[in-house]
């Protein structure tokens, strides 16, 4: 079984980074490390991460996605969510993903995946200049508005 | 004559084509209406009276010069509020667009005014179309006109109360995963998902954009009909539109004839989780449109039973990419500006406070499920997924014209009950995903009330891509022949409003 404490994001995310070295794989997938053998490459480990058995091994630690993972997802997502949202929200969410993880008992080997139904592909329109918004009309509905630009907060850090 | 606001589209049509009507009178008679009720059923957010009356009064003037007019000219419509309309707010039921004027008109906004239809105002949703009720609204809910206590059904729930409330004859919502037919069902009305592409996307606030499909409303096929016709057919500005002729769909409602018809019984869209008066009212449209000539059989589709998780899977994935949009820079809610803060911390709490619940959670899913590591486990094969049920979908077609299945698995439940519940929430949409997913067409039509509850429940009609007017032979005959039934239309028994 998978410890809980490797939450698989944060596995993951530590394999990327990972330089490779012994003391790498040591400290942040101890078991993993066990289970593929001391010269693993993280690719494999990261491939690893997706077979059914580590899916099954995760399963049964009982949680598809803990609070810090969803805090996380949230921060990726620009949303500021409070401490009352997280604790909502995360067990919401882990039993909608025990739910929606039901696509993986179909037996999909070799089929194509569809992105959309149409079929079309690489649409283009003819090259002719259109009418577009004017200057006015497209800074009518911003927040802020300085010398004909949207004005933002600032984007750099201080120093 | 009748009472204006109680007339079919067709009828109003034919009134003032005849002059016998104004449609300056036709409108105020449906603003009086909404006056009237609105306050319970709260179908609108925004009620656009001036104009409404301006635009109608135009129509006058150009039927009185002689100018030729659409069949729908001076037929009012409500117009679902995630269609961007200039001079009226666009809000998709957010606190994020709260007060936002678009600075453009959608491709069916602009279609609708053309056709000479009559705005009458923008109806409740759940917030950017995610939900199944209207109570993700984050301008409360709307009522059902059947029973106050009970929700309309959703996403384009407002435009489903509307309709059914005779505020209005018609209506606009959108279909990402059953918006408009689940509405509909459990309203008592008709609504139609067209075949995908079929209907323009172009300024449609997008929240999942291989799924989101415009489509019409109204108390009867044949009036939906004409709506679906009014607003359909190709439009460069939308990348992924069909450019292929409108099917024949009025013609179709025109013809009710299924004679000869090879109608599928879904297997997989029955059986437990369903509810019993839901059932043996299903059943019994089936027998009746066997007796009316049609070849009924039953067809599985194996892979339908994942639809709904497919569903989860995608339409968050594609909703947390297409929300990215609201950023707090160039237009919609901006919330902690004061200077210091940088730009992605007015962001996240500009987005914290602007979206409601369920938008987060599918924000969040989504932003999970295409995360490196997890794409292929979970977005990845839930494409795989939509693959296999459109083979589903392509061989029951090699056998039959069209499928059928109830429309929703049960009536319209309580204000409240599954409110912080979503998983009981998405079953709701349990037999219209299908469709979605695969991008084809589908109908909802009233086809009896369950015994249990009294309330309406919908036949399902499924058509492949560019083969709506299926549908609406379907459900014209099946409709024709329950109103004779009846001896009325099934609208006729609702007391909600009484």
């Amino acid at each position: 079984m998978i410890p809980k404490i490797l939450h698989r994001t944060r596995i993951f995310q530590d394999l990327l980074r990972c330089p490779g070295t012994t003391a790498c794989h040591r400290s942040t997938v101890p078991r993993l490390h066990r289970d593929v053998g001391r010269r693993a490459a993280c690719a494999t480990v990261a491939t690893l991460l997706l077979t059914a058995r580590y899916r099954r091994a995760h399963k049964m630690a009982g949680m598809s996605i803990t609070r810090d993972e969803v805090a996380h997802l949230a921060r990726l997502s620009r949303i500021a969510l409070s401490d009352a949202e997280l604790d909502h929200l995360a067990p919401q969410l882990d039993q909608i993903i025990t739910a929606v993880a039901q696509v993986q008992e179909v037996a999909a080997e070799g089929i194509p995946p569809t992105s959309h139904a149409t079929g079309l592909t690489n649409v283009f329109r003819d090259d002719v200049p259109i009418t577009c918004l004017t200057p006015e009309q497209a800074l009518d509905q911003a927040p802020a508005v300085e010398q004909q630009r949207f004005r933002v907060p600032r984007i750099l850090g201080e120093d | 004559m009748t009472e204006l606001t109680r007339m079919t589209a067709a009828e109003l049509s034919a009134a003032l084509a005849a002059g016998e009507v104004s449609a300056a009178e036709v409108t105020l008679a449906h603003l009086d209406r909404i006056a009237a009720v609105d306050s319970r059923v709260h179908a609108f957010l925004h009620v656009a009276a001036d104009r409404a009356l301006a635009a109608a009064e135009d129509i006058d003037k150009r039927r009185r010069a002689g100018e030729p007019l659409g069949p729908l000219a001076g037929v009012p419509i409500a117009v679902k509020d995630v269609f961007t309309t200039v001079g009226l707010p666009t809000t998709c039921g957010s606190r994020i667009l709260e007060g936002w004027h678009p600075p453009y008109d959608a491709t069916i906004t602009a279609r609708l005014k053309q056709a000479g239809t009559i705005i009458l105002g923008k109806t409740n949703m759940d917030e950017f179309a995610m939900g199944s009720s209207t109570e993700n609204s984050a301008f409360g809910p709307s009522r059902n006109p059947w029973d106050l206590s009970r929700v309309p059904g959703g996403s384009s729930g407002g435009s489903a109360a509307a309709v059914a409330a005779y505020e209005a004859p018609l209506a606009i919502g959108t279909d990402t995963g059953g918006s408009i037919r689940q509405p509909a069902a459990v309203c008592g009305i008709v609504g139609t998902k067209p075949t995908y592409g079929g209907s323009s996307r172009y300024g449609v606030v997008a929240f999942a954009s291989s799924l989101d499909t415009p489509g019409p409303f109204g108390r009867t096929v044949l009036d939906a009909a004409l709506l679906h016709e009014a607003m359909s057919g190709y439009d460069p500005m939308d990348s992924t539109s069909i450019d292929a002729p409108v099917p024949p769909v009025v013609a179709a409602a025109r013809q009710a004839d299924v004679s000869g018809m090879r109608i599928g019984v879904v297997t997989e869209l029955s059986g437990a989780g369903y509810q019993p008066g839901v059932l043996s009212r299903f059943a019994e449209a089936v027998e009746l449109l066997e007796s009316l000539g049609a070849k009924v059989t039953e067809v599985s589709c194996p892979h339908f039973s994942y639809a709904l998780p497919a569903y989860y899977l995608i339409a968050p994935s594609e909703c947390s990419s297409n929300l990215a949009r609201f950023d707090a820079m160039r237009y919609g809610l901006r919330v902690g500006d004061d200077g210091v803060r940088d730009a992605e911390e007015v962001m996240a709490l500009t987005r914290e406070r602007g979206f409601g619940a369920e938008v987060k959670r599918r924000i969040i899913l989504g932003t999970y499920a295409l995360s490196s590591g997890y794409y292929d486990a979970y977005y990845g094969k839930a494409q795989q997924v939509r693959t296999l049920i459109i083979q589903d979908f392509d061989a029951a077609f090699g056998q039959v014209d069209v499928l059928v299945s109830p429309a929703t698995p049960t009536t319209a439940f309580p204000i409240g009950e599954r409110a912080d519940d979503p998983m009981a929430m998405y079953l709701a949409d349990l037999c219209t995903i299908p469709s979605d997913l695969a991008g084809n067409a589908a109908i909802s039509v009233p086809c009896g009330r369950a015994p249990e509850d009294g309330l309406p429940v919908g036949l399902h009609v499924m058509a492949p891509a560019l083969a709506d007017d299926r549908l609406y032979r379907v459900a014209a005959a099946a409709e024709a022949a329950l109103a004779g039934q009846w001896g009325h239309p099934l609208l006729a028994e609702a007391k909600g409003l009484d």
